[in-house]
C-alpha cells in the first residue's frame, strides 16, 4: 500500500483534493510549481535548478551560511524579510513561501562586468573589500539584505555586537570580516522606510496565507496540516512519517546525510502551536514558536535566564527557523533550551488524540535522544511556572554556554542555574541544570539539596560544590575531554557564585 | 612603466559579479546534456587490503552508468604530484575514507545511493595513526634534511658549567588545520568531438592537473586542456589535491563519452583531502643573560600522512623559517617527513613557514622565561640586522634591509605597546580582588617570510597578451584566481605596462592551451611571477607599437623617434610633439593594417636565487616579506574562553599595487592564522576517522571572533627593488602575524601566577582551544601554589 493510499483512507486528512491549489512558492518574484517535487529536495537545490546559482552549498548542514536566502514572513501587521539557510529548507515546507536570492538585488551586469544600479549593500561589500573569492558573498548579501530592511529593535543591548549578530551565521575564509562588519554596522535598518525601494514597499503587501497543501513526490508525501487534530490524525495514520517543525535538525539528516523518510508531517501551518503568552499558571510557549520569536519576546525581566542564553543559540538563520518544540523533541544532550527549561522547572504539554498531559521537563528525557512523547502524540507547548521570591529575598538566574567558538557552535557544556535566596542571603531553593555532561540534559539533584540552607557565597557553597564535583560522569568526544567537562561543571558554578553573590 | 592604475585601491575583478550572484564556479557551470555525476565508494578502515569489489547491485540501480575501478584505468593508476605514490584506485587503502571506486550516475543522489550498495571485501590491518609511534617505528617518507651553522653542540655542551648561559630543552607540537575553502573540490570533464578532453577544475595548478589526467589516461598532454576561471578559495588545498578528482572526472568522460562531474561535498572534502601538517619539534636552546639567543638545536618531524605529496618542500620551508626573524648564531635543524595512515597533508598558506615560526616563538618564550627575562625584550634584542653576521640567516642569505627593526619600532609606538602593557598588568592586578577570574595579555611578534618557491625551477611564468584592433586587450597568464586579487593586480600591471586604462584590459580564464607548463599559483608568488611575464609581453608589444605611434604622431616637419613615444591613459604622445596625441585604439588599428603582430608572449624567471640542499646553503628567496602584529586578549580562568580585544598590524607589502586587495590579504591571513592557533582543531578518532568533518565540529573564526578594535597599516615608502611595480608578495606572510595571538594568550595565562611571581615556563598547546587555555591556566596556578 502506498503512502498516498494510506492517507486517503482517513477522511479528515488533508491529502490534496481536486479543488486544492497545486503547491507552489515564489522565487525572486516568480511562481515556481512544487507539483511532483520530492519533498526531500532542499530550497538550495530548487533555487540552483532554477538557475539561481548564487545560492551556494558550503556544508549542507546549516553552519556556513553560503546558501543563505531571504524569505518574507508575516510580522506585526505587515511582513519582514528573514535570512534562512536554504540547505535546511525542504521542498515540503515551501508552499506559499516567498524567497529571494542575491540575483534579485540588482540588474544583471553589463557585458563589461559593470552594473548600473547596485543595491547599496552590494556596493558596500564590493567597495569595502568584503569579497575576495566570492563564494560566501551572495550568502552574506542576503543576511545583510534581511538586516537592511529590518528596524533594529529598540532597547536591543547596546553593549552587544549588532554586526556580529547579523553575520555570525555566515562563514568567510578569505576576508577576515572587517569590511563585512562595517557594512553590517552601516546598513542594518538603513532600508527601513526607503520610499521607491521595491523591496521595502513589498513589505506592506499582504502575505499569501499558509496554504495547507501537501507536496507529493513519486513515492513520498509531505503533509501540511493546519490544525493540531489533523496533525495527530496524520501521525496515527502514518506512524512512519517524520514530524518537521523548523527542520534545522531533520534537514541536516536529509541535506547532508542523504537520508530519506517515507513521509513527512510539516507543522509550519499549524498556527495553534505558535502562541506565546502569560496567564496565572505562568508562561506558555507554543512548540512552534521559533527561537527568533522567543528571543524578541524575552527580556532581562521576563525569563532572564533564557534571555541570557539565546544569543548563543545557533545563528540568525537557524533561530529564524528552529523551534522551541523541535529543540526539546530532538532531545540532544546539549539542547541549550532544554537546559534552561530544566532550571526553570518548566513542563511540557503533550497532546494525544484523547487528551493533554503535562510532564515536568525533569522527567521528559528518558534516554539518549529519547523522550516521553509517544508515537501518536505531539508536543504542544512549554509551561514555565511563575517565580516566587520570599520577601526581602532575591532570585539568581544565571546561564553560560561554553563552546569551541563563541557563536554558532554546539555546547561543550552549558549550565543554567536558578537559585532563590531569602532575606538573609540563604538558599531556599536551587536548580542546577547542565547540558553536555550526561546522555540527556540533567540536573545536579544532590548538589541542589546540599545548597538549601547554605549562604550564597564561596565559603557557604563549598560543601555543595564538593557534591557537584561527583554528580556527573561526562565523556570524551570531539568537542572536549572528560577532564575539561568535569572542571567546567564546578568552574561554571564557581563563576556564577563569584558573579552573583553579594560583594 | 607609468603608475596610473598600479597603486589604486581598485575594486577587484569579480567583486561585482560576486555581489550580484553572477560569478560562476566550476560547480555552477551548466552541465552538458547527459552529464554524469560521480560519487566515491570509501573505505571504512584507515588501513586495509582491498579485496573483491562487488558493484553488481550498484550497476543494477536505474540511472547508474558505470562503476569505475582500478581495472578501468588505461594509463597509470597514480596521481602523485612529486612521487608517484598515490594510486587513484588503491589495492591497499592508507587512510580512512579513501576512495576505492567511483559510481557514475545521472544525478548525485543516485550515485550516492549506488555507492552505498557497492560491496568491498576489506582485509583490515592495524593502521599507523600516531606520529610518535610512527617515528619510533621508523615510518618515514623521506631521509632527513639538514641545515646547520656554527658549533651547536659546543655551545650547548659547554653551557652547563657556564653560568652566563641558560639552556632549555623540550618538545612542542603544532596542530593540523583544514583549509576550509568555502568551495569544495570540483571538476567537470567534457569530451570534445575530436577526442580532446576539456576539464574545468577548481585547481591552483592547472598544468599539473593536466599532467596527472594525461598520466592516468595514458595520453599525451596535448590531448588535455584544463581551465580554471576562479576558485572559491584555495589556500594551498587545491595546489596538488585537485588532481585526483579531475582524473576521476576525466576517466569517466573518456570511458563513457559523457561529460562527468565530480564535486566533493563538505564531509568528503574534509575526510579525503590533506591538511596543514601537524609538526613535532624537539629542541635544545641556549640564551645568554644578556638576552641574546646563542644556540638552537632542532629536530622537526611532520606528519605527512599516507603519501608524500608536497611534504618534502613543506618541511624545507619550515626549516628555513625556524629562525622566524631572529638571529641565532649557532643553529642546527634536522627535518624529516613521517608517514602515517591519515589524509595526505599538503600545502597550506605559509607552507611549513607557520610551523617553523611557531617553534621559533615557542623557543624564544621558553628561553626568556627560563632566564627570567621579558619575552618581548628578548624578541626585540634578537631581531635580525640588515646585513653582515647579524643579518645573515642560518642558511646563509642576508636579510637585505632593516625593515624588521623599522616595523618593530614603529608598531611599538603606534600601538602604544608599553603603555597598554602596563595597563593590562594593572588591570590583572585588580582582577582577583574584584572576583574576576580574567586576565589580559598583550604580545608582539614579528614575521619574516621568504618569497620564492624553494624549488628554484618553479620560479618561472608565462603570459600571452593580445591587443585587439579596437585597442582593447586580453591578458592570459598561468596564474589562477582564488580570491587573492591576482586578476585585479595583474590587470593594473598590464594597463600601466601598455599605457591603457584598466577598463581596456580583460583578464582571461586560466587555460593550459593558452599559457602552457605554468607553475602552481602558490608561494605567494602569483603577482611577482605572472606580473613579470605580463610586463615582458607588454614590452614586446610596445616595442612593436612605438614605431606605428611615432609615424602617426609625426606631422609635417617633425619626425617623431619611436624611442620618445610614451603610452599612457589610452593614448600615445611624444615630447617633441607637445599637444599631439593618438588614441591607443588608432595605433592598434594602424599596426594591424601594417601587418604588425598584436599578440605577444612574455616570460619571467626570478633572477639570482639558488639553494644547495645538500649543503643547506644558498639564497633561496628573492626577498623577505616582513611585518609585525600586536595582539591583546582576555582569557577567562573559569572556562579558558578567550576574546581578542585589539590587534595592531604593520605589514610590508612593498609599493602596494592595490591596497584594497593587499589589506584584505593581511586581514584574511591574520584571521586564518588566528584560527590555526586558537579554535581550529582537527580531531582524529582512534579508528583514524576525522571527527571534525564539517563546520559543525570544525570551527573556523566567525565574524564574532575578529577583534573589535583592529588597526591594519601597510609599511609606507616600501618599494622593493627588482619586483614588479616595486610590490611585494602578500598572500601568505600575514597568516603568521597571528602568532601574536598565541603569545598574548600566553601572557594572559602567565598572569594567573600568584601576584609578584612570574612563571619560569608557560606551556600552551597549539591550537590554544578553551580547553588548552584552561589546562595552561590550571598548570600555572598549580605551579604557583606548589612553590
Ligand atoms: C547550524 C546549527 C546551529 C545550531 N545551534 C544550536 C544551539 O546553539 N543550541 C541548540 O540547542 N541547538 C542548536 N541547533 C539544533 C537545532 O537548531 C535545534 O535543536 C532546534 O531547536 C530544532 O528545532 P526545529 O524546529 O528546527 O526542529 P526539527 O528539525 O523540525 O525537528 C527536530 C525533531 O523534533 C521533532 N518535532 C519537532 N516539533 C515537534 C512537535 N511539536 N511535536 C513532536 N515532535 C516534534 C521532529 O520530528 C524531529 O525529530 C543548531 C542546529 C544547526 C543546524
Ligand atoms: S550550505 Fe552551509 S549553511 Fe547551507
Ligand atoms: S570571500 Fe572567499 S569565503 Fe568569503
Amino acid at each position: 500500500m502506498s503512502v498516498r493510499e494510506a492517507g486517503a483512507g482517513s477522511s479528515a486528512i488533508p491529502v490534496r483534493t481536486r479543488t486544492a491549489p497545486p503547491p507552489s512558492f515564489t522565487l525572486n518574484g516568480t511562481a515556481v510549481s512544487l507539483e511532483g517535487i520530492d519533498p526531500h529536495e532542499t530550497l538550495l537545490e530548487l533555487a540552483r535548478g532554477q538557475g539561481y546559482t548564487s545560492v551556494k552549498e558550503g556544508c549542507a548542514e546549516g553552519d556556513c551560511g553560503a546558501c543563505t536566502v531571504a524569505v518574507r514572513q508575516t510580522f506585526a501587521r505587515g511582513s519582514t524579510y528573514r535570512a534562512v539557510v536554504s540547505c535546511l529548507t525542504l521542498a515540503g515546507q515551501l508552499s506559499g513561501v516567498e524567497a529571494w536570492t542575491a540575483e534579485a538585488l540588482s540588474p544583471a551586469p553589463l557585458p563589461d562586468g559593470t552594473v548600473e544600479d547596485l543595491h547599496p549593500l552590494q556596493a558596500a561589500i564590493a567597495d569595502g573589500g568584503g569579497t575576495q573569492c566570492g563564494y560566501c558573498t551572495p550568502g552574506f548579501a542576503m543576511s545583510l539584505f534581511a538586516a537592511y530592511y529590518t528596524a533594529p529593535r529598540p532597547g536591543a543591548a547596546p553593549e552587544g555586537d549588532p554586526a556580529g549578530e547579523v553575520l555570525a551565521g555566515n562563514l568567510c575564509r578569505c576576508t577576515g570580516y572587517r569590511a563585512l562588519r562595517e557594512a553590517a554596522t552601516a546598513l542594518a535598518g538603513a532600508g527601513v522606510g526607503r520610499s521607491g525601494d521595491p523591496f521595502w514597499e513589498r513589505l506592506a503587501r499582504p502575505m499569501p496565507p499558509h496554504p495547507s497543501v501537501s507536496v507529493e513526490g513519486r513515492d513520498v508525501i509531505a503533509f501540511r496540516p493546519s490544525t493540531i487534530d489533523e496533525a495527530i490524525q496524520l501521525k496515527i495514520a502514518h506512524p512512519e512519517a517524520r514530524i518537521v517543525a523548523g527542520a534545522t535538525d531533520v534537514g541536516v539528516e536529509v541535506s547532508r546525510g542523504g537520508r530519506r523518510f517515507p513521509a513527512f508531517i510539516m507543522l509550519g501551518a499549524v498556527d495553534q502551536l505558535r502562541d506565546i503568552g502569560r496567564d496565572d499558571t505562568g508562561l506558555r510557549i507554543g512548540a512552534g514558536v521559533t527561537i527568533a520569536e522567543l528571543k524578541v519576546w524575552v527580556s532581562p525581566v521576563t525569563l532572564p535566564l533564557v534571555h541570557r542564553l539565546l544569543p548563543w543559540f545557533g545563528s540568525r538563520q537557524i533561530r529564524n527557523r528552529a523551534t522551541v518544540g523541535g529543540n526539546l523533541m530532538t532531545a540532544s544532550p546539549v539542547g541549550d533550551l532544554s537546559v534552561a527549561w530544566l532550571a526553570l522547572d518548566a513542563k511540557a504539554v503533550v497532546q494525544a488524540r484523547t487528551g493533554t498531559r503535562t510532564v515536568p521537563i525533569s522527567r521528559f528525557f528518558t534516554g539518549y535522544r529519547q523522550t516521553v512523547v509517544g508515537p501518536n502524540e505531539l508536543l504542544m507547548a512549554v509551561r514555565v511556572p511563575p517565580v516566587v521570591v520570599p520577601p526581602g529575598g532575591r532570585r539568581v538566574e544565571w546561564a553560560h554556554k561554553v563552546a569551541r567558538r563563541d557563536r554558532v557552535d554546539i555546547s561543550t557544556v552549558v549550565a543554567a542555574f536558578t537559585v532563590t535566596l531569602n532575606d538573609r542571603g540563604v538558599v531556599t531553593d536551587a536548580r542546577l541544570a547542565y547540558g553536555g555532561v550526561a546522555p540527556v540534559p540533567a540536573r545536579a539533584a544532590r548538589a541542589e539539596s546540599a545548597l538549601v540552607g547554605a549562604s550564597w557565597d564561596a565559603d557557604g557553597t563549598a560543601a555543595a560544590r564538593a557534591v557537584l564535583a561527583t554528580e556527573f560522569a561526562p565523556i570524551d568526544d570531539v568537542r572536549a575531554s572528560v577532564s575539561y567537562r568535569a572542571r567546567l561543571v564546578t568552574n561554571l558554578f564557581d563563576r556564577c557564585v563569584a558573579e552573583t553573590s553579594a560583594p | 612603466m607609468s603608475r596610473n592604475e598600479v597603486g589604486r585601491a581598485l575594486r577587484p575583478d569579480g567583486a561585482t559579479l560576486h555581489v550580484t550572484g553572477r560569478s560562476r564556479f566550476v560547480g555552477d557551470l551548466p552541465l552538458p546534456a547527459r552529464a554524469l555525476v560521480a560519487w566515491p565508494v570509501q573505505s571504512p578502515h584507515a588501513r586495509a587490503k582491498v579485496g573483491a569489489i562487488d558493484a553488481s547491485a550498484a550497476r543494477a540501480l536505474p540511472g547508474v552508468a558505470m562503476v569505475l575501478t582500478g581495472a578501468d584505468v588505461p594509463g597509470q593508476n597514480d596521481t602523485g604530484p612529486v612521487r608517484h605514490d598515490e594510486p587513484l584506485f588503491p589495492v591497499e587503502v592508507r587512510h580512512h575514507g579513501q576512495a576505492v571506486a567511483w559510481v557514475l550516475a545521472d544525478d548525485a543522489p543516485t550515485a550516492r545511493r549506488a555507492a552505498s550498495l557497492v560491496g568491498v571485501a576489506w582485509e583490515p590491518c592495524a593502521p599507523m595513526l600516531d606520529l610518535d609511534a610512527a617515528i619510533a617505528a621508523g615510518s618515514f617518507h623521506t631521509e632527513p634534511q639538514w641545515i646547520s651553522r656554527g658549533d651547536v653542540e659546543g655551545v650547548l655542551a659547554g653551557a652547563a658549567p657556564d653560568r652566563e648561559l641558560v639552556v632549555v630543552e623540550g618538545a612542542f607540537r603544532t596542530g593540523a588545520q583544514d583549509h576550509f575553502a568555502l568551495e569544495t573540490h570540483a571538476s567537470l570533464a567534457v569530451p570534445e568531438s575530436d577526442g580532446r578532453l576539456v576539464i574545468h577544475s577548481s585547481t591552483q595548478h592547472p598544468a599539473e592537473t593536466q599532467s596527472v589526467v594525461a598520466r592516468v589516461l595514458g595520453i599525451d598532454l596535448n590531448q588535455v586542456v584544463v581551465q580554471c576561471s576562479r576558485m572559491g578559495g584555495g589556500f594551498g588545498g587545491k595546489e596538488s589535491q585537485a588532481n585526483a578528482w579531475a582524473a576521476v572526472a576525466a576517466l569517466g568522460a573518456a570511458l563513457t563519452g559523457r561529460a562527468t562531474f565530480v564535486r566533493l561535498d563538505r564531509d568528503r572534502h574534509m575526510g579525503m583531502t590533506g591538511k596543514r601538517h601537524p609538526f613535532l619539534a624537539r629542541y635544545r636552546a641556549a640564551i645568554g643573560r644578556d638576552g641574546k639567543v646563542r644556540a638552537l638545536d632542532l629536530e622537526l618531524y611532520s606528519d605527512g600522512g599516507w603519501s608524500l605529496d608536497l611534504s618534502d618542500a613543506v618541511m624545507g620551508r619550515a626549516m628555513l623559517h625556524a629562525d622566524n626573524a631572529y638571529r641565532i648564531p649557532s643553529m642546527r635543524v634536522r627535518g624529516q617527513v613521517v608517514r602515517t595512515d591519515r589524509t595526505s597533508q599538503t600545502a597550506f598558506r605559509g607552507f611549513g613557514g607557520p610551523q617553523g615560526m611557531a617553534v621559533a616563538e615557542e623557543v624564544i618564550d621558553r628561553l626568556a622565561r627560563a632566564a627570567g627575562l621579558d619575552p618581548h625584550e628578548v624578541r626585540s634584542r634578537n631581531l635580525y640586522a640588515a646585513a653582515g653576521e647579524a643579518g645573515t640567516t642560518h642558511y646563509g642569505q642576508e636579510v637585505g634591509d632593516d625593515r624588521l627593526r623599522t616595523i618593530w619600532e614603529s608598531l611599538e609606538r603606534s600601538s602604544s605597546f608599553a603603555t597598554r602593557r602596563a595597563e593590562a598588568r594593572a588591570w590583572n592586578a585588580t582582577a582577583e580582588a574584584s572576583r574576576r577570574r580574567r586576565r589580559r595579555g598583550i604580545a608582539m611578534t614579528p614575521v619574516k617570510f621568504g618569497i620564492s618557491f624553494t624549488t628554484t625551477f618553479l620560479n618561472q611564468a608565462g603570459a600571452l597578451v593580445n591587443v585587439l584592433v579596437d585597442g582593447s586587450v586580453q591578458v592570459h597568464h598561468g596564474g589562477t584566481e582564488m580570491g587573492q586579487g591576482l586578476q585585479a593586480k595583474l590587470s593594473q600591471v598590464a594597463a600601466d605596462c601598455l599605457g591603457v586604462p584598466v577598463r581596456s584590459i580583460r583578464m582571461m580564464p586560466t587555460r593550459t592551451d593558452v599559457v602552457p607548463n605554468a607553475s602552481a599559483t602558490a608561494a605567494s608568488s602569483g603577482t611577482d611571477l605572472n606580473g613579470g611575464a605580463i610586463r615582458d609581453a607588454c614590452a614586446t608589444l610596445r616595442d612593436r607599437l612605438a614605431p606605428v605611434a611615432a609615424s602617426l604622431l609625426s606631422g609635417t616637419g617633425t619626425v617623431v623617434d619611436p624611442a620618445e613615444v610614451t603610452f599612457a591613459a589610452g593614448e600615445a604622445f611624444a615630447a617633441s610633439r607637445p599637444g599631439a596625441t593618438v588614441a591607443f585604439a588608432e595605433v592598434a588599428r594602424a599596426a594591424h593594417r601594417e601587418r604588425i603582430g598584436l599578440s605577444a608572449t612574455g616570460f619571467y624567471r626570478t633572477p639570482g636565487i639558488w639553494f644547495d640542499r645538500g649543503a643547506g646553503r644558498g639564497r633561496p628567496f628573492a626577498y623577505f616579506a616582513c611585518g609585525a602584529a600586536v595582539t591583546e586578549v582576555e582569557v577567562d580562568g573559569f572556562t579558558g574562553e578567550m576574546t581578542v580585544l585589539r590587534v595592531d598590524i604593520l605589514h610590508d607589502a612593498g609599493a602596494s599595487i592595490n591596497p584594497l586587495v593587499d589589506v584584505g590579504q593581511v586581514e584574511g591571513g591574520f584571521v586564518q592564522g588566528m584560527g590555526w592557533v586558537s579554535s581550529e582543531e582537527v580531531v582524529w578518532g582512534s579508528d583514524g576517522r576525522i571527527l571534525t568533518h564539517a563546520p559543525s565540529t570544525y570551527k573556523i573564526p566567525a565574524a564574532t571572533d575578529v577583534p573589535a578594535a583592529w588597526h591594519v597599516a601597510l609599511l609606507p615608502r616600501a618599494a622593493q627593488a627588482g619586483v614588479i611595480a616595486g610590490s611585494k608578495a602578500v598572500g601568505e606572510p600575514p597568516l603568521m602575524l597571528a602568532l601574536s595571538v598565541r603569545e598574548a594568550i600566553r601572557e594572559a595565562v602567565a598572569a594567573f601566577a600568584p601576584a609578584g611571581t612570574s612563571p619560569s615556563r608557560v606551556d600552551l598547546r597549539l591550537p590554544a582551544t578553551g580547553e588548552a587555555i584552561l589546562d595552561a591556566i590550571d598548570a600555572t596556578r598549580a605551579a604557583g601554589e606548589g612553590g
